[in-house]
């Protein structure tokens, strides 16, 4: 049973961090940046471009 | 992708007329920026993008109020020790190929670092104190995007909103998740103890943050004097909180506080996909400040400066560059030429001689700048009166306009009446009971999540048309429109002339072609741009051109005075028939040429399927009345509805006299501003500047006219759909209410049957809806 309770403790904790991060996100304005940060995997790493 | 497919190889648009199919593009503008991809390798755009884009247009340099601003950031620029930021409003941007596009130009013209929001059309760079903006603003224009000062507010209300969602679902997800052990089994004990005292804080926290706005919203209608669906909806959340309170202290269940906070997250989600909907679509213009970020040149004593109409005073001297806007009644110290079809309609462009008064909302239209003494204040020029910002329409929110206050009316009696009688028979615990299930069950997910899901639904289908909606209760308003009424110059046709017939210019030979090319090419004149769209480009180096104010142009080559012009002035004493432009060689006539306003395409075709799906047009013109009836009669709408010579207050008091509600209005020019004011749904084609599309309902970037009929369709179909699922709701609520009633319904079976209810709901709307998609 107590393990029981400390799962639900922690499930809950891990929740809060989700909405915490997903407040930041937010107010950082990551959503209005959607479309951009799609582009990050094809963009050139700019040390390759080093002779 | 090819033409063959009947889309433009630019922006996947539909190619609309014969003309647009032979090229294979929509516009010129997505001709112009295809080949200046292919050219400087950016194709890869074309593999980035998602889906269709935005027909590009005419392409535009940068308007005076942007010069203005840029002027003042260079001089920041240059003034700062190390890199600094800017921030720029786009227009144009639409998905991630947009957005590499301009990062790429970015990075080439030397900037930093390139941030492009495509949601909010926002640019922010940081750039060093040697980066060329100036450059980098053409670089963008020349590829179909337009800057302007960033004056495009922050979203904080709806972030706000987007926050309370997030954090309302979160908190309802998890109640649920802890409520389901208890509804499958969980008994006494203290593990059950635990788990209803979480699932209940949990539930009323959910509730706490997202039933705010919508009480907030209910107090709003009610001060407003508005029977808004907001009120039961409050009601319905304020006496199942009180219930669920009492049912936790009293030892019971969670109460309902996991269904309540399903529920306020449901319609919460509801009204913020609404309004993101909306917001996105008005940020994809650029904004406005109206009268207030207006710029004009002020002459000096020690030369020209930049100065805000505002504080331009009677007195003052202007200089008027080609393409400027005359910002008030000035009387003109130089010959130049005047296009009124901002102000009144009128298509052809005036010639306004030294001394006359040149009136506010014109524009000068040919390539000489002219000097002009302010007449009045700009405070008490008509200008400023067209561009004041329409008064609030109050036309109510979408749920409202879609359901109409009769249901809210319904739903209130109910549950009234319920608890009137359940006070008499059983006391106020069951009258409080029967008043909430009453308020809860008829607000259904229905409401909340499914009639925003089909609003949201079909914004997408019309974006995808080319149609944006500003307003988010035009849909539910255009759904009672009867009638459509165009504008003509710039609405109905593209405010350019175009030649009748391009024959004279091909008989030409191809020498003589290419001086007629040189001469149309180096004018500003609109009639010269239609002789340079109909030739092919040559290079324009060679003898310099000369422009007579009024007349043409002429050009001395090899000995020869070649001119392009009014008959008669380019070829005098001659019969030239009904041609109003003649290219001639020492008087000498070469090309006779006349040209029309060029409707825009398929438009014929467009107000036949209009009258055929039960909208007549009507044509309302400030232009003269016979040039109105000439369109009219090309474009098929019979004589008596097409009306010319309307001043701009006319066309609004013609339409307040013709039950202004029921037709849907389609202006381009501030003389329109007034009666898409007065019009039921209002919308406009004119997106280069941003004036006219921040008081209609609805804007469009397609070159025909499809968009009117996509959106009166779309309109048709929301309230079918919206209908479909009132009646859902119905059923099931009458179903699931006498069940509960009857006692045949055990909690677990609830919990199933809701959701159940709001899934079918669901499929109902997207089956709905994605036949027409």
């Amino acid at each position: 049973m107590n393990v029981l309770v400390l799962t639900l403790f922690v499930s809950l904790c891990l929740a809060a961090v989700a909405v915490a991060l997903f407040v930041w996100t937010v107010r950082a304005g990551t959503h209005d940046h959607l479309d951009q940060l799609s582009l990050l995997p094809i963009e050139e790493d700019p040390s390759e471009e080093e002779p | 992708m090819d033409a063959a497919s009947g889309l433009c190889l630019h922006c996947l648009a539909p190619l609309e007329g014969p003309e647009a199919r032979a090229h294979g593009f929509c516009c010129r503008g997505c001709e112009r920026v295809h080949a200046l991809l292919s050219r400087e390798g950016l194709d890869r755009y074309y593999e980035l993008r998602r889906g269709a884009g935005l027909p590009v247009g005419e392409l535009a340099g940068p308007s005076l109020e942007l010069e203005a601003w840029m002027q003042a950031q260079e001089a920041r620029l240059a003034a700062s020790a190390g890199p600094a930021p800017v921030a720029l409003d786009l227009q144009g941007v639409h998905c991630a190929g947009c957005v590499w596009l301009i990062d790429t130009v970015a990075r080439r013209e030397g900037a930093l670092r390139c941030d492009v929001s495509a949601t909010r059309g926002r640019l922010e760079l940081v750039a060093a104190p040697s980066f060329d903006l100036r450059a980098f603003v053409r670089a963008l224009a020349s590829l179909g995007y337009r800057a302007g000062p960033p004056l495009k507010r922050a979203r904080a209300g709806l972030d706000g909103l987007t926050v309370r969602v997030g954090v309302t679902a979160a908190l309802a997800a998890n109640a649920m998740m802890l409520s389901l052990a208890i509804y499958l089994g969980l008994e006494d004990g203290p593990l059950h103890a635990t788990v209803r005292d979480v699932a209940f804080a949990l539930g009323a926290a959910a509730v706490l943050v997202g039933g705010g706005p919508l009480v907030r919203a209910a107090i709003e209608a009610l001060r407003r004097g508005v029977l808004s669906l907001d009120l039961p909806i409050a009601l319905g959340l304020l006496l199942a909180s009180i219930a669920s309170v009492a049912s936790w202290v009293r030892g019971g269940d969670a109460g309902f506080a996991d269904s309540l906070a399903v529920f306020v997250a449901l319609v919460l989600g509801g009204r913020w996909l609404q309004e993101r909907m909306v917001a996105i679509d008005r940020d994809r213009l650029l904004a406005t400040d109206g009268a207030e970020g207006l710029v004009t040149r002020r002459v000096t004593d020690g030369g020209v400066e930049m100065v805000r109409c505002m504080e331009v005073r009677r007195g003052d001297r202007l200089l008027l560059a080609a393409g400027d806007l005359v910002p008030v009644e000035a009387v003109l110290e130089d010959p130049c030429l005047l296009s009124m079809d901002w102000i009144d309609g009128e298509s052809q462009p005036r010639d306004a001689a030294a001394g006359t008064v040149a009136p506010a909302g014109s524009f000068v239209a040919g390539a000489r700048a002219a000097r002009a003494v302010v007449a009045k204040d700009f405070v008490e020029s008509s200008l400023h009166d067209l561009l004041r910002t329409p008064p609030d329409r109050r036309r109510g929110d979408l749920l409202d306009r879609l359901v109409g206050p009769a249901y809210v009316l319904i739903v209130l009696a109910l549950a009234g009446g319920g608890a009137a009688l359940w006070l008499a028979l059983e006391g106020p615990g069951a009258a409080l009971s029967v008043a909430t299930a009453v308020l809860v069950v008829t607000c259904p997910c229905a409401l909340g999540l499914a009639l925003p899901l089909a609003h949201e639904r079909t914004l997408g289908m019309l974006r995808r048309a080319g149609v944006y909606v500003r307003e988010p209760s035009a849909l539910a308003r255009a759904a009672g429109v009867d009638r459509v009424v165009f504008d003509k110059t710039g609405t109905l046709t593209f405010g350019a002339p175009r030649l009748a017939d391009a024959g004279p210019l091909e008989a030409l030979s191809e020498a003589e072609r290419a001086i007629a090319y040189r001469l149309a090419a180096q004018s500003s004149h609109p009639k010269a741009a239609a002789v340079s769209s109909a030739l092919p480009a040559v290079s324009l180096e060679g003898a310099p051109v000369h422009e007579q104010p009024g007349a043409g142009v002429q050009a001395r080559i090899d000995g020869a005075l070649y001119r392009l012009g009014k008959p008669s002035w380019a070829a005098p004493g001659r019969d030239h028939g009904a041609a109003d432009l003649v290219f001639a060689k020492d008087g000498a006539p070469l090309a006779r040429l006349e040209t029309v306003e060029r409707p825009r395409p398929g438009a014929e075709d467009e107000i036949a399927k209009l009258a055929e799906a039960g909208y007549p047009s009507f044509i309302l013109s400030g232009d003269a009345p016979s040039r109105v009836q000439a369109l009219a009669a090309r474009v098929g709408v019979p004589e008596e509805r097409a009306f010319g010579g309307a001043s701009p207050r006319e066309k609004a008091d013609w339409l307040a006299a013709r039950d202004p509600e029921r037709a849907l209005f389609l202006g381009d020019g501030l003389n329109d501003g007034p009666a898409a004011d007065v019009a039921g749904v209002s919308g406009t084609p004119a997106v280069d500047r941003p004036f006219m599309p921040a008081r209609t309902d609805f804007y469009f970037v397609t070159a025909g006219l499809g968009a009117v009929r996509a959106l009166l369709g779309a309109a048709a179909r929301l309230r079918r759909t919206t209908r479909g699922i009132l009646a859902l709701a119905v059923v099931y609520n009458a179903v699931a209410v006498t069940l509960a009633l009857a006692g045949r319904v055990e909690p677990w079976t609830a919990a199933a049957l809701m959701p159940a209810g709001s899934l079918a709901t669901l499929a109902y709307t997207r089956l709905s809806l994605k036949e027409a998609a």
